[in-house]
């Protein structure tokens, strides 16, 4: 089963995301906030990364470039997910490494497609 | 001649860059509890889910609408304060008991409800406010204290009679990052917000404090912010005690 790992503060939003995605047969791992995803990330590989931005003290971005130096972790795809939609903040967040930006409010279908073309459905290998 | 011509231009740069940014804060504040409702609407719509979950999906969509109410509210509050139209309607009030029943909601409202300490001296005098309007301040001020301090740290809400006895003061307190002495001053202008790392991801539309502000000043009190980088901050505020005293400009 294809593991994602969600980094939200908003539980609400991350609660949303857990249910959507579990419900379509991905195994998830939820953290509210960038210390708690960085310490898993050092011992896990997940399949995709859905990452919000503005979290408390180690941001979204902070992660974004954790993860492209770690040479084991620099392929894995990662979605950004946010509520900051100007285009300036998209373009600084794809050339930090992120592989694709969903901007909130973000509808389940297309949550589920980007997840899918990043990631292919749930139990392709 | 010139250098007035220079610092009024710097003004109206430094008001169009506020309001520039305030739009942008406000899209972003906007986003979040509509994420919340069109996410959780689809998701109930989308399968046959178990009842529980159903149940839970509603409730978030409820409070999602919640939020959003807040922030129109706050728009609107912010608009009447620029008008001059803010309605105060002050009546007694016994502040003790406003804010246990503040702070008892707190508690209830929040997952992991925030340490709060309530100290106020046995007698305490009746004040004429607008009981909701000086909750409204109260809430604000609480609901910064918990977003800027860390888990489990205290928050203690307090209040005192100054010595000439004209005056109420109340104060919320907190232990948690404290705001950079340069950015104090300006935490009251609307649209205002201190950005740090510590501050970055903290939610807010840099709105609260100044409607707080505004509400204080509307009944002829003062509102003020100490505070020490790393240790904490206190907000206080005044209330004046003659019941002849007149809320300043009620007219509207």
């Amino acid at each position: 089963m294809k593991t994602i790992l969600v980094v939200e503060d908003d539980r609400r939003l991350a609660r949303l995301v857990e249910l959507n995605l579990t419900a379509a047969g991905y195994n998830i791992v939820v953290y509210h906030d960038g210390d708690g995803a960085l310490a898993y990330l050092q011992t896990n590989c997940p399949d995709l990364v859905l990452l919000d931005l503005m979290l408390p003290t180690v941001t979204g971005w902070d992660l974004l470039q954790y993860i492209q130096e770690v040479e084991r972790l620099a392929q894995i795809p990662i979605l950004a997910i946010s509520a900051l939609a100007q285009p300036e903040e998209q373009q600084r967040t794809l050339a930090t490494g992120a592989t694709a930006y969903l901007v909130k409010p973000f509808g389940i279908n297309q949550l589920f497609n980007s997840v899918e073309s990043l990631l292919g459905s749930p139990n392709e290998t | 001649m010139l250098v007035t011509e220079t610092s009024q231009a710097m003004a109206l740069r430094e008001a169009d860059r506020l309001r520039r940014e305030f739009v942008s804060l406000v899209s972003h504040e906007l986003r979040t509890p509509l994420a919340t409702i069109r996410g959780y609407a689809e998701t109930v719509m989308s399968r046959p889910w178990s009842e529980e979950i159903r149940q839970e999906c509603l409730e978030n969509i409820s409070t999602g609408c919640e939020r959003l109410t807040e922030l129109v509210d706050n728009l609107l509050d912010i608009s009447s304060l620029e008008k001059g139209t803010l309605r105060i309607e002050p009546e007694p009030l016994f502040l003790p008991d406003l804010v246990s029943r503040i702070v008892y909601a707190e508690r209830q409202n929040r997952a992991r409800p925030p340490e709060i300490v309530i100290r106020f001296p046995q007698e305490f005098p009746i004040v004429q406010a607008d009981p909701k309007r000086i909750e409204q301040v109260l809430h604000n001020l609480i609901d910064n204290a918990v977003k800027y301090s860390a888990q489990g740290e205290p928050i203690t809400v307090s209040g005192e009679v100054r010595t000439d006895r004209k005056t109420v003061v109340v104060r919320v307190e907190d232990r948690g990052m404290g705001i950079p002495p340069e950015c104090l001053t300006r935490v009251f202008e609307r649209f205002y917000r201190v950005s740090t790392q510590e501050t970055a991801g903290i939610e807010g539309s840099g709105l609260g404090l100044a409607i707080c502000k505004g509400i204080i000043e509307r009944h002829g009190g003062q509102i003020w912010a100490n505070s020490s980088l790393g240790h904490g901050s206190v907000f206080s505020f005044s209330l004046p005690l003659d019941p002849d005293t007149k809320p300043n400009g009620n007219e509207a």
